[in-house]
């Protein structure tokens, strides 16, 4: 037995049907109508996630600097005169959800008249720096940077002096804030 | 029970799966001339190279956390105690290495053979979207051991960001999560590799295959001086005659299943065999646990940065903005643009003298530039401590051993420095004084009770004794070391000038190096001058260059820290 095949009515979309100019008009609108709802509804959805998610990314440009609190780095009388010394001491630190020791890492100068307190990194592209006793100068191992004493560039591409941290002294004892601070060249 | 033919005709009916087969295996794919096939492998090669990294990177996070205080160890253990960890490691990183020279390779043919031109701009596009993606993924990878080698390429490489004008100092952080290198940083890179970028990558990929797939892939390079670039012919007519060309070759070539696609599957044999290999001869370093207080190590970055880093030597800060983002960002816009560009349809390389030349140039500058800094005198090399001596090395952070002690001066000072040789104890001293603290130090002083395992007290033990120089040297040590090595070196003002003055190389270097370094300098540093002094080579025997070792492991005068 063989079945029929139902037959379904063929609706002609574009057939020569005469409209009304205000059907037209009526069913444009709704078209329109319609895709400005699509969009909309999908902007509105994408910027409620993106709002959060891109200030929740680019929150670390926001905070500035480290806080600045005091660290004592030792007895000034400790230190030889004109002979840098690598002082180094733990401090807590919060950083987002850890609080973890950080070491407070800084190149001290003695000098008789002066004190400085240098960041351990290269003014170039941050690189630790280290003392060459032979040569009297601080020595940049990445791009072969040399620095004196006071921290001028003598040779190599560093844009500027080492950078210090801010420093006071209190009943012979040495503090700073171990931020560093440009110093322009 | 469905035959396989029924099965796959019920899939087909409801998947397409026919006409999926066709369009990317029956494919036919242009004639060429049969060496030239294999330089079209590439891309397979580089699929498979993705697939690879995705599952042994799967593998890896397995055993991975992303902290400063377990990410060090958490590598260790992949590489030395779980099965298979350090092939699987090794694999995930000579993979990276490869999946960067697939990439060049890749590109470089493309852009040789003028593939990138109508009508494949698009897969062009998304194929340099891919190398830095690449690039990305090496990147943030590299940080992930949190060793001292991916700890300072993070700092440098981060500073080269931050060199760009005006915004560097955001993108410096944002890239850091905050000011240092330090945990932030560490989730963020590793959410970068393991999330985002992948996701990123798997949709660039699904796009270019779709377009390798869409416009075929591009016929060999032939001569076309019939008709492109001659006056009068419209670019219009010359895509018109390229295209006529390509579907005349593509018919009569054969099709991607199986005569392309066992040539790929033998290149990609080839590669895997090629990076298992590396994996096993040589595994992927441990290196020295992150340390951003260190001022004795020399940061690099990772080869297929390294032309970067070294061009940054040939300029002064002042300029550093222009090669560290300026040219970079030329140099992509290049690419990315050059189909929209560069219209005709020339495609040999003969044909094209700018666009040969400017490739030629362009590798030969990267090349040269990766070579010099690859040879640049101050390296870092490294000599793996021995299991039980790092486990002791992480103890001793791990129980912030430096609130109150010292190593080399390094860490408090409220405790003894237990490198200097004013700290001198036994074994069973050590061991009594860890297991009662306060018992046997002086009245009043106490060291807090750690409660430590037996296999700990070892460990700690076995690496207070490598700080304090390897364990005591011998009355003839000083003799055997002034007759050997006093021709060259000077210790306490004695001794020749030839070689570095070593008083303090206690200070910055193990017994262990020391060691090997006496019997194979060139094995750590390839330029050193120094001979082997190892029997037959030289005049010592294992014994006395160890006793040497000792000897000056335990020089330890700081105005004379070397440089090296």
């Amino acid at each position: 037995m063989a079945i029929n095949t139902p037959v379904y009515p063929v609706i002609d979309t574009v057939g020569p049907r005469i409209e009304t100019a205000g059907e037209v008009g009526a069913e444009e609108n709704r078209r329109s109508f319609i895709t400005r709802l699509f969009w909309g509804a999908m902007g509105l959805v994408s910027a409620g996630i993106a709002a959060p998610i891109i200030s929740y990314l680019i929150s670390p440009i926001l905070g500035g600097q480290g806080a600045a609190e005091w660290v004592q780095l030792g007895k000034l009388d400790d230190l030889p005169l004109n002979v840098p010394q690598r002082v180094e001491v733990v401090r807590r630190v919060v950083e987002g959800w850890v609080t973890a020791s950080q070491q407070v890492t800084a190149w001290v100068v003695r000098l008789p008249d002066k004190l400085y307190v240098f960041d351990p990194h290269c003014t170039h592209l941050g690189c630790a720096y280290r003392w060459d006793d032979q040569a009297k100068s601080f020595f940049c191992p990445c791009h072969s940077a040399v620095f004196n004493l006071e921290g001028k560039v003598i040779s190599g591409p560093p844009p500027r002096p080492l950078d210090v941290y801010k420093y006071e002294i209190r009943d012979g004892f040495v503090y700073v804030v171990p931020n560093p601070v440009e110093r322009v060249a | 029970m469905w035959s396989p033919i029924q099965l796959s005709e019920w899939l087909d009916e409801r998947l397409g799966t026919r006409e999926i087969r066709v369009a990317l295996f029956d494919r036919h794919i242009p004639k060429s001339g049969l060496s030239s096939e294999w330089i079209y492998t590439l891309g397979s090669v580089l699929l498979f190279f993705f697939i690879m990294q995705a599952v042994t990177g799967m593998m890896l996070a397995m055993n991975y956390t992303p902290s400063p205080d377990h990410a060090y160890d958490a590598v260790r253990y992949i590489s030395t105690t779980a099965p298979f960890g350090q092939i699987i490691r090794g694999i995930h990183s000579w993979g990276a290495s490869a999946m960067v020279v697939a990439v060049g390779a890749h590109m470089l043919t493309v852009f040789l053979t003028g593939g990138y031109k109508y009508p494949r701009e698009l897969t062009w596009v998304t194929g340099v979207v891919l190398l830095m993606i690449v690039m990305l993924f090496g990147f943030t990878g590299y940080l992930l051991p949190w060793n001292q080698k991916s700890y300072w390429a993070t700092v440098v490489g981060t500073n080269i960001a931050g060199a760009a004008p005006v915004l560097g100092t955001y993108i410096k952080q944002f890239m850091r999560g905050g000011q240092d290198v330090g945990p932030q940083t560490l989730t963020r890179f590793y959410a970068f590799h393991v999330l985002m970028l992948p996701a990123a990558i798997i949709g660039v990929i699904a796009v270019h295959l779709f377009m390798v797939v869409k416009q075929g892939i591009s016929a060999p390079p032939t001569r076309r001086n019939d008709y492109a670039g001659i006056t009068g012919i419209t670019i219009e007519e010359q895509r018109r005659r390229a295209d006529d060309e390509y579907h005349r070759s593509k018919e009569a070539g054969e099709s991607f299943y199986p005569f392309y696609l066992a040539k790929d599957a033998v290149a990609v044999l080839i590669c895997f065999a090629v990076i298992v290999t590396l994996a096993i001869l040589s595994p992927a370093e441990i290196g020295e646990i992150a340390d951003p207080g260190s001022t004795s190590y020399n940061p690099r970055p990772d080869w297929y940065f390294l032309f970067l880093f070294q061009a940054l030597k040939y300029f002064p800060g002042s300029m550093e903005a222009l090669v560290a983002v300026f040219l970079p960002g030329v140099a992509v816009g290049i690419l990315i643009l050059a189909p929209f560009y560069d219209l005709r349809m020339t495609v040999s390389p003969l044909e094209r003298p700018v666009a040969t030349m400017l490739a030629t140039a362009a590798l030969v500058g990267v090349l040269a530039l990766t070579v010099i800094g690859a040879n640049s005198p101050l390296v870092s090399p490294y000599v793996p401590e021995l299991p039980t001596v790092a486990e002791g090395h992480r103890l001793y952070h791990e129980l912030n051993c430096n609130y109150c002690h010292a190593v080399n001066g390094r860490g408090s000072r409220i405790g003894p420095d237990l490198a200097l040789d004013q700290f001198k104890h036994d074994q069973a001293w050590i061991n009594e004084h860890l297991e009662t603290p306060g018992a046997i130090v002086r009245p009043g002083v106490r060291m807090a009770s750690l409660g430590l395992l037996p296999h700990e007290k070892s460990d700690l033990i076995d690496y207070l004794n490598e700080i304090q120089g390897g364990g005591p040297y011998s009355d003839k040590a000083p003799k055997l070391f002034y007759r050997s090595c006093g021709k060259c070196h000077k210790v306490a003002g004695h001794g020749g000038a030839k070689g570095p003055d070593l008083s303090g190389i206690g200070l910055t270097r193990t017994r262990s190096f020391i060691h090997r370094y006496t019997e194979d300098p060139k094995s750590l540093y390839s330029k050193s001058d120094m001979p082997s002094f190892l029997q037959p080579k030289g005049k010592l025997s294992h014994e006395e260059i160890e006793d040497i070792a000792r000897f000056l492991a335990h020089q330890r005068s700081p105005a004379q820290a070397q440089k090296q």
